[in-house]
């Protein structure tokens, strides 16, 4: 892998390849979950892609057991094996906001503005394995400082996002070695981690999405039990069950 | 992801997909004796292969597994792939089993939470040679060939299946059930039922898991997560 040969020169790279606008995508990938040193199961998922709407369709075997959506600043899960959805807005001072949710979503995406515009104003750094952003993501209404690791060549290796003052980290997301789909270059897997729950995607397929094929996560059956997200219950229980934080804590 | 409830909870609702549009075909003479042939034997067995469509135009997957039936008494389905669960129905152990080979857990509830589907094709099978929804002759594309088979509408599929259509066909050298279909608006699954065999006497360890001695066990209801906060009261299986 060739180095770049400067910071400015990795940071290039990161963004030639990253922060470029799809017009539509589409992938299929495993999902796997843990807690401590604790599996948690695996589902496949195929999700798609298009302008600020990202639709995911979780699969156990050949059974569809999970929809989730985000439109906009909508999020809709569905849990159709229980008969139990949620759906509300994400609330604009929640964790990282809509915006930060979306890309937290696609963090191989870096083309929403502000987050280019974020990468562009870090601090870069040298470090032994290749290089370190260090800047701030302004999102949700407060400033959250976050440190980018980078490997040799400028491919993306380490997020860590911290809560507003720098006061511990929210969320860490780690990208596996970058691969050439047909969609163009992904990482193979990209891993979340938020206190003891780490989740892994691993990337089976990347490619450009038709827009024909592209559809909306269907709406709830009238006889599901729906349950908005401003009902606290709600929320805790949907944390819990996608292992995305402990009572109390930011999705 | 919390995804262990979630399989065991697909993995039911594929099994009683399956068997609901089995149940609900019984409209046609021919679809009528089709099924009489696997729902009357003692125990029924069959190898299944399960193969769905991706809702954005990516490649299918495909999920192999064998399926037991015994009437009055229960129904089991094992996948065969790698880390793939075993769910068993006991009428009689008054149990509703999940085993997942990946946590090794054991899932247990009690026959009740079955889908009320399975419990009445398991309970009462004669009752799915009684129904007469008026299945429709379709040609459809399985296995890589047009079939001749029957379509059920959506909404005949009640209330685990709405807003699929569902399609039938017999194995033309046998005459048994081969192949059902499952439309909804986001993607198809296809069964596939395969070298059935029947048993003259039920063979109750046939609805044994898999889960070796001392598996940990877990309740499975899901929906206790609304009231608990951590995970339910843990034994083994014995």
């Amino acid at each position: 892998m060739p180095r770049a040969a400067s910071g400015s020169e990795a940071r290039a790279h990161l963004l030639a390849t990253f922060a470029v606008p799809e017009a539509g995508s589409r992938g299929v990938g495993v999902v796997a979950a843990k807690h401590g040193d604790r599996r948690e199961g695996s589902l496949e998922v195929r999700w798609a892609t298009l302008a600020e709407s990202t639709v995911v369709f979780g699969y156990a075997g050949p059974v569809r057991a999970i929809d989730a959506s985000m439109l906009g600043d909508s999020l809709y899960v569905a849990l159709r094996t229980s008969d139990l959805g949620f759906a509300g807005p994400v609330r604009e001072r929640e964790g990282l906001g809509p915006a930060g949710l979306r890309f937290l979503a696609r963090p191989w995406d870096l083309s929403a503005a502000w987050v280019k515009d974020a990468i562009e104003h870090a601090a870069v750094e040298a470090r032994d394995k290749g290089w370190r952003l260090r800047g701030t993501f302004a999102s949700g209404g407060s400033a959250h400082p976050f440190t980018l690791d980078l490997d040799r060549r400028g491919d993306p290796a380490r997020l860590a996002v911290a809560r507003p003052g720098g006061r511990g980290e929210r969320i860490v997301v780690r990208y596996g070695p970058t691969k050439s789909f047909r969609g163009g270059t992904m990482p193979r897997w990209i891993e979340w981690t938020q206190g003891s729950a780490v989740i892994r995607l691993s990337i089976d397929e990347y490619a450009r999405g038709e827009p024909a094929r592209f559809r909306h996560a269907p709406a709830a059956d009238p006889e599901w039990t729906l349950m908005t997200l401003d009902d606290p219950r709600s929320r805790d229980l949907l944390r819990r069950y996608l292992g995305i934080g402990e009572r109390g804590e930011d999705p | 992801m919390r995804s262990h409830r979630v399989v065991w909870l697909a993995l039911a609702l594929a099994i009683e997909i399956a068997a609901g549009g089995l149940v609900f075909a019984a409209g046609g003479e021919s679809v009528r004796e089709m099924l009489r042939r696997v729902l009357t034997p003692a125990e029924s067995v069959a190898k299944v292969t399960l193969e769905r469509s991706d809702p954005f135009g990516g490649p299918r997957t495909r999920e192999r597994g064998r399926v037991w039936f015994l009437p009055g008494r229960g129904l089991r389905y094992r996948s065969v792939e790698r880390g793939g669960q075993d769910v068993v129905i006991d009428r009689a152990k008054d149990a509703f089993l999940v085993y997942n080979p990946q946590e090794r857990v054991l899932y247990r509830g009690a026959y009740g939470r079955a889908p009320a589907r399975l419990r009445r094709l398991i309970a009462e099978p004669e009752r799915a040679l009684t129904g007469d929804l008026r299945p429709v002759a379709e040609r459809r594309a399985a296995g890589g060939t047009l079939r001749d088979g029957f379509r059920i509408g959506g909404r005949s599929l009640g209330d685990s299946a709405r807003d699929v259509t569902l399609w039938i066909a017999g194995d033309a050298r046998t005459g048994l059930p081969r192949w059902v279909s499952l439309a909804s608006e986001t993607d198809t699954l296809w069964v596939e039922f395969r070298e059935w065999k029947f048993q003259k006497a039920p063979r109750a360890d046939d609805l044994a898991t898999g889960a070796p001695k001392g598996t940990r066990e877990e309740p499975l209801d899901p929906r206790e997560l609304l009231e608990r906060s951590g995970p339910g009261a843990k034994r083994e299986s014995r």
